[in-house]
Order: C-alpha cells, then structure tokens, then sequence
C-alpha cells in the first residue's frame, strides 16, 4: 500500500473516530457510540500515518490512555454509574491530555494536508483553523464549569449553546477530512 | 501558618500538585516547549502561595483528614487555618507539636540566612571584579540588541567557571576575566536578564526555604530552576544552526558550576553537574515547535491553575466501623454557609448522628461530642449522639426553619421545626401531629459556621398536616403601626428547608421511576433553597360604629423593606378590589369592602405563598411599609415594626 493510500485510510478513520467523540446516541444508560471507539480508531490512522508525520507518534501514549478512560467511563456507565469528577487527579490529567491529543492530532493532519493538497483548496489552513478554535472550545467547555455556580440561572442556556457550537465543530472537522481524502482519491486515481 | 497543622496541610496539599505536576511533565517531555516546562511550575508557586483549605475546599486530595486523625492522636480539639502561606509564630510552645512547629521554624530562619550569606560572598566576589571594558562590552551591547533587551551593567572577574547573571534589582552580568566567553553564553544570560530569571531564582529559593523539611517540595525547586536553564537553552538553540548547537552541548558541559549553582538571584549557565545531564538530553531533543503551540500551551496551563486553585469542595464521608476516621471527616467538613450550619444541625438531630453535629459544634464543643461519638461507638450504641430530642423524629419528613432572621452581622437565629412520631406516654389521637421545635442560632466562628441550641426540644400539637406551609401553633412576627383612627397589624410567618429529594440510582430501573426519598446528608456548603412566606393583615378601627358605617372599602399595599427598592418611594393607586401580590410576595396590595356592623377588627390578607424564594425573602423583614386607603382615598403611610415575636 503507498503513503498516499495509506493517509486516504487514516483520515477515514479520524473522520469517524471524530463521529464517534461528539456524537453520544444512548439507550437508557447504555451510550451506543462509546469514545473509546474514537480513541481506537485515531491509534490506528496514528499507525497507519506515522510514516508520513513522525510527530503522529507522540500521540500514541495519550491515545491509550484516552482510550482506557474513555473505555472505564463507558463500562461504569453500563450500570448508571459516573467516573468523571471522582477523582480531580484523573480529570486533570485527562483533560489536558484530550486538550493536547486534538490539538497535536489536527497541526499534523493540516500538515500531511499540505503536501498532498491541490492548489484549488487549501485544507491545511482550513485544519489549522479548526484545530484553533477546538482548543479555545474545548479550554471554555472546561474552564466555565468553575464558574456554573455563579451562572445558574442561565447554565441551561449556555450549556445548550455550548452543545450545538460543539456538534457544529465536530462536524465541520469531519467534512473538512473526508473532503481532504476525496481529494487525495481524485489524485491517486488521476496518478 | 500558626502551628504544625497549618504547615502540615499547606506542604501535603503542595506536595500532591507537585506529584501531579511532575506526573504531567514526564508525559508532555517531548511534546510541550521548555518554555511551558517551566512555566507550569508557577502553579506549584500559586499553590504553595494560596492558603490550602480555604472555603473549606482542597486541593487533589483531603489532607485535612489525615491531619485530624493525627490532631486526634495527640488529643487537640482546635481548628486550625492557613491564613499565610509564611509561618509565624504567635507564642511561646509549651505542647509537643508547638515545639515541633518552632524547631521547623527555626529551619527556615537559618535556610534564609545560609542563603542570604551565599548570596552576600558572591556580591563580595563580583564587587572584587573590574567593569568589563572593549570588546566584551561591543559583544553584549550587540547581543542585547539582537534579543531586545536592555544590557545590564557588566564586570570581569578573576577565577569564574562561567558567566552569570546576578541581582534582582539592579542585575549584574558577570564574566571570568581570565579567559574568553563565548556569544553563546552571552545570548544565553542576556535572555535570563530578559525574562527576569533572577527575580524568579530569589522566589524559588524563599519557597525552598519555607518548605525546607519537605523533600519533594526541595527537589522540585531543582528541577524549576534545570527548567529555567532549559527555556534559555531552548532559545538559544532556536538562534543556531547545525554545528553550532552541537558546540554549544560542549560548551555546557565544560562549564559545570557547582559553587554558585543554589545561590538565590542568580543565573548559573550551567547550574550544577547533576542538572547538566538532563539539559543535555533536552537539547538533544531539540526540536522547533509549530505555530500554535503557545496557544495550547497557554490552554494547558489556564486548565490547570483554575483547577488545582478553584479544588473541589470536601464532603462528610462515614467510615463504617472506623469511627476515628468518620471523626476526622466530620471535623475537617466544615460549614461554609449560615444555611448549611442550620442544615447540619438538623440533620444531625434528625438523625441522630454525632459526625454530623461535630461538622457544625463550635469549638467549645467539639471535645465533649467527639468523646460522645467516639465512647458510644465504642459500645456499639445507636444512635451516637444524644442531641436532647427524646422523641423519635421522622427523618423522611425533613425539617423547617421558621422564622429566620439576623440578629446581627453573622449572626442568625431561628426555630427548629421537626416531626416527631410519638410522645412518651402520650395516646397519639387521629390527624393530630407533634412538632418537636427548638431555637437555634448559626454564628460564624473563624471560617466555620456554628450552630448553639438556645433552648431544650419542647413538642407543639397541631392538626394542621400541611405545617410546612405555616402553622397556627407556631409562632410568628407581629409587626403593628398606627394611620389615623387605623391600628395596622401584620403578623408573619416565614419557613425555610434544603431541597434534599434525591432519586434512587441504585440500577436502570430505579433511575426510571425509582422512589423519591429524603437524602439526610448534610449539605455544610449549600444555601435555603425552599421556604414559605406567610403573612396575614388586618387592621382595627379605634372609631366608634356611626364612623365605621360610612366606611365602604379599606385597601392596604404593603412593602417588605428587604432593601432599598423594594418600598416604592411614593403612594401608588391601588386596585378597587381584591388582592395582587408582587413576583417575589414581597409587596401585596389588597382592598375589600366592608360588611355592614364589621369591626372593629377587620382581616384582608391571609395565606402562605413561596417554595422557591430567593434566600432574602425567607428572612424577616426589618419593618414594613403601609399605605392606608379608606374608600379609595390615602390615609397615611406608616411604618410597621416588630412587636417582640410573639404569635398572634
């Protein structure tokens, strides 16, 4: 397989591992799009683009650890039962590793984008600015928590906007990478 | 800090974040600058900086616990705070742990001065040198330039390893004057002279000093300022090219500065042999970051300081058969708010539990309940405390607070209102119940909020079952002004309670349609969320019959002075009949017409509104404010007064 059929495949899979991270679909307490799919799917287009990006397996450490998180969370969710916010050890680190692991994942994707882009669309750019407002996003998402219990009156509202600039996000992410790989498919059947 | 515990609380809670911080580095190595490196360990500052367990929160873990367990070894019943993050001592010791708190102060006093001394020999070092003059002066200005900083004075001293900056204040670059400096190392000092690395040097060195004792705290001060050298390293590398680099790991290596490598306002290129080895791995790891990394970086570090800062709220947790560990809970889960302390306490009696009452017992107290809890614990008695209450409360049923007022600042009293299953020897009769009620008072002492009952449980018999929406049998406020041939009254009764339903979620089931019960975990840290405004008006005529017949309508707005805006500045018309009462029930306007041979007593409002009223107007009103219409027409405006809290 070349390194471009290969990239083609990666993006596949953070497209949907993205899918899998912001969208939660649940049948009583059962979520049927658990993260810890997302989290596997992104180590695999880690290892099938590390050869393309060297700085890609710098991730593979936080992705593990991501995914057994987001695996325990699922599973103790299984019993209606929640392991966020027990231990502020464990939510620190996770959250700046889910802070770090996108911002890192998304430069190197925007990256690989720009070798392979054509000139008609720059998708490196379009990456680097999504990956710059998910960072924003995500510190927000976290930091605002601190201050709900001077908010209460208008939480709901905020936590429902946050919700939709949220899903919003993910789905332009995805878009903007399934394009990417169109994109390089053109190329490669061109080639 | 005042005393062993204070330091004791302050250095763990340090020593967690420093645990945590470390755990992080390691994990970001190779992924965040040297910049961030050392830049995150200003977080530890802030920590050790910030009083540990202020508002009754902490940081990674309850250290508070731990602490009390020993304070309960040693047989001390105080309550100690970090109000400094500097120890100060207040007294002569006389017990074993002031001693021990006076020995760790005397520690820092001479780890000062060690480096103060180390600090004084090295000024008198460079004041032994010559102003540097020629070339090196050429050499720094035009480094200085290429990294916009302003040079610092610059002398050459005889028998240097290596340059450095020194002072806080008034910096001094010092170079050996027997023997040549590289461009490099100038670039590199002249950056600490840019980023003020010497300020931070002398803050590091006064943190060690306080936490002299404590070797993680020491080790991490080391590894802050390898951290500090890094980011220089960091810069200068970003200003060469190939071989240049590789020289300037030489240069470093060389340079190895063991005599003035801890000396506080000071920048050692190369600080000490131990340090180099990991400097010389992070240069080997050089690498440029991409664009962007500072707003990450920047991300991290915000997710990280609120967190550890803001901490999270300590909770009572019950040990099951570990009855001195339930102790230390209890004592270390204080009462942040008047309302928690009010909420502690009855459920404390509503339960029975003497953990609960040590989380809200001033500290005269807190002896006699431990001993309490801890001797019937002992003896396997249930319940462990006896809070004077010989009747068995329904602890389903809740409690109320009627009546809340502040007596003054920090101070605030009201009724314990609870229902009690039986009376002994007393043959419960059909749709009668019994009220077991007590006054109370919630008082600030230190951070802590305390509750002191002011009297014994006495029972009050009703046959009203909705008490909670008021209750004739209890009491209320009279407050009573005169308009005209009129005597106002309003009597008011207010109540106030802590939603506490919680949901079953003990499986999926339950979670659906599960019971709704009443959670008796005390909420030490929340605010009345319920409560009940009852007022009831009236008003007597002092005229005689042949008066009254002429009067058709009597209306009343009535205005409770909460604050400032809620009494209207002047009369406002009124409605011709019936009764409107404000958003919040604070102003009711009502008007009714007269019946013919009323009086002299007439009553025009009666009844309870509320259930989610905001904290303010659960508590009495100062005084309210009548107008008065006879007929349609202003009789007068009068002030009404509390009569002495009697019921009506």
């Amino acid at each position: 397989m070349t390194n471009c059929e290969n990239v083609c495949k990666g993006l596949k899979r953070v497209a949907w591992g993205y899918f899998f991270l912001y969208f939660n679909f649940n049948l009583f307490t059962v979520n049927l799009l658990p993260g810890f799919v997302g989290y596997i799917l992104f180590l695999s287009a880690v290892t099938l683009m590390r050869d393309e990006e060297r700085e890609l397996s710098l991730l593979y450490t936080l992705g593990v650890i991501m995914a057994l998180w987001t695996g325990a969370e699922w599973l103790v969710g299984l019993v209606g039962l929640k392991i966020d916010g027990l231990w502020q050890f464990a939510d620190i680190i996770i959250s700046i590793t889910n802070l770090y692991f996108h911002f890192q994942l998304l430069t190197n994707l925007a990256s690989i984008a720009e070798k392979y882009q054509t000139d008609e669309r720059s998708f490196d750019k379009t990456l680097l600015r999504y990956r710059t407002f998910q960072t924003v996003m995500l510190t927000v998402v976290y930091v605002i928590q601190f201050f709900s219990p001077w908010m209460s009156e208008v939480w709901t509202v905020i936590s429902v906007c946050m919700a939709i600039v949220y899903i919003i996000a993910g789905v332009l992410v995805m878009k903007t990478l399934l394009d990417l790989r169109r994109c390089l498919q053109d190329q490669i059947e061109k080639e | 800090m005042t005393d062993i515990w204070s330091f004791l609380l302050q250095t763990l809670t340090a020593s967690g974040v420093a645990v945590l911080l470390i755990l992080i580095k390691a994990l970001f190595k190779d992924k965040l600058p040297p910049k961030w490196h050392f830049t995150v360990w200003g977080v530890l500052g802030i920590i050790i900086l910030f009083p540990a367990g202020l508002f009754g929160r902490y940081t990674l873990v309850n250290w508070q616990v731990p602490i009390e367990v020993l304070k309960g070894i040693a047989g001390e019943y105080g309550f100690s705070k970090v109000k400094f993050p500097v120890p100060v001592v207040t007294s002569m010791p006389e017990t074993v742990a002031e001693w021990i708190f006076a020995l760790y102060v005397i520690g820092v006093v001479i780890s000062l001065l060690w480096y103060a001394v180390s600090y004084v020999g090295l000024r008198m070092v460079l004041a032994g040198g010559r102003p540097a003059t020629g070339r090196i002066t050429e050499r720094v200005s035009r480094i200085a330039a290429e990294v916009k900083v302003k040079p610092c004075r610059t002398v050459a001293v005889r028998g240097l390893p290596g340059a450095f900056v020194c002072g806080v204040f008034r910096p001094v670059l010092a170079v050996p004057a027997d023997g040549e400096v590289d461009d490099k190392v100038l670039l590199h000092e002249l950056l600490h002279l840019k980023y003020r690395d010497t300020l931070w040097s002398t803050l590091i060195c006064i943190l060690r000093c306080i936490h002299w004792c404590n070797p993680l705290i020491v080790y991490c001060a080391g590894r802050a300022v390898n951290d500090m050298e890094s980011r220089c390293d960091q810069l200068v590398l970003e200003r060469l090219e190939g071989e240049d680099r590789r020289e300037y790991g030489r240069i470093l290596l060389s340079m190895v500065n063991e005599r003035f490598a801890k000396t506080p306002g000071t920048t050692c290129l190369s600080n000490g042999g131990k340090n180099i080895k990991e400097r010389i791995e992070a240069i080997a790891r050089f690498k440029k970051y991409p664009v962007g990394m500072g707003l990450v970086s920047k991300c991290v570090l915000a997710v990280l300081t609120l967190s550890l800062v803001v901490g999270v709220q300590a909770s009572y947790r019950e040990y099951d058969a570990e009855e001195w560990l339930s102790v230390a809970s209890a004592r270390s889960t204080y009462c942040t708010t008047p309302d928690g302390a009010f909420d502690t306490y009855a459920k404390a009696v509503l339960t029975q539990n003497g953990f609960y009452r040590l989380m809200c017992a001033p500290v005269s107290e807190q002896k006699t309940v431990t001993e309490e809890v801890r001797g019937n614990e002992k003896k396997g008695i249930f319940p462990n405390w006896n809070s004077g209450l010989d009747e068995m409360p329904y602890a389903s049923e809740g409690y109320y607070v009627y009546n809340l007022k502040e007596t003054r600042e920090d101070v605030y009293e009201g009724l314990l209102v609870l229902r009690v299953a039986y009376i002994p020897d007393v043959i419960p009769e059909m749709h009668t119940y019994y009220l077991a009620v007590q006054n109370i008072r919630a008082e600030r002492e230190g951070d802590r909020w305390v509750t002191f009952p002011l009297d014994d449980f006495s029972v009050v018999e009703t046959h009203n079952e909705y008490y909670e929406w008021g209750c004739d049998e209890l009491p209320g406020v009279r407050y009573t002004g005169i308009a005209g041939d009129f005597e106002i009254n309003v009597t008011l009764q207010t109540n106030c309670t802590m939603e506490s339903a919680k949901q079953d979620e003990s499986d999926i089931i339950s979670l659906l349609s599960g019971p709704v019960y009443y959670d008796t975990l005390p909420r030490p840290d929340a605010e009345f969320t319920k409560g009940v405004v009852r007022p009831t008006c009236g008003v007597v005529h002092a005229g005689n019959e042949e008066e009254r017949k002429l009067i058709e309508t009597i209306g009343i707005s009535l205005a409770a002075d909460y604050q400032e805006d809620d009494v209207p500045a002047e009369p406002e018309s009124i409605e011709k009949t019936g009764i409107s009462y404000s958003a919040n029930g604070s102003r009711i306007r009502c008007t009714t017409k007269t019946e013919p041979g009323w009086g002299p007593y007439i009553e025009f409002i009666r009844g309870g509104y509320g259930t989610n009223l905001p904290k303010r107007d659960m508590i009495l009103p100062e005084r309210y404010v009548a107008d008065l219409y006879v007929n349609g027409e202003l009789v007068g405006r009068v002030d009404l007064y509390p009569e002495g809290g009697d019921a009506e």
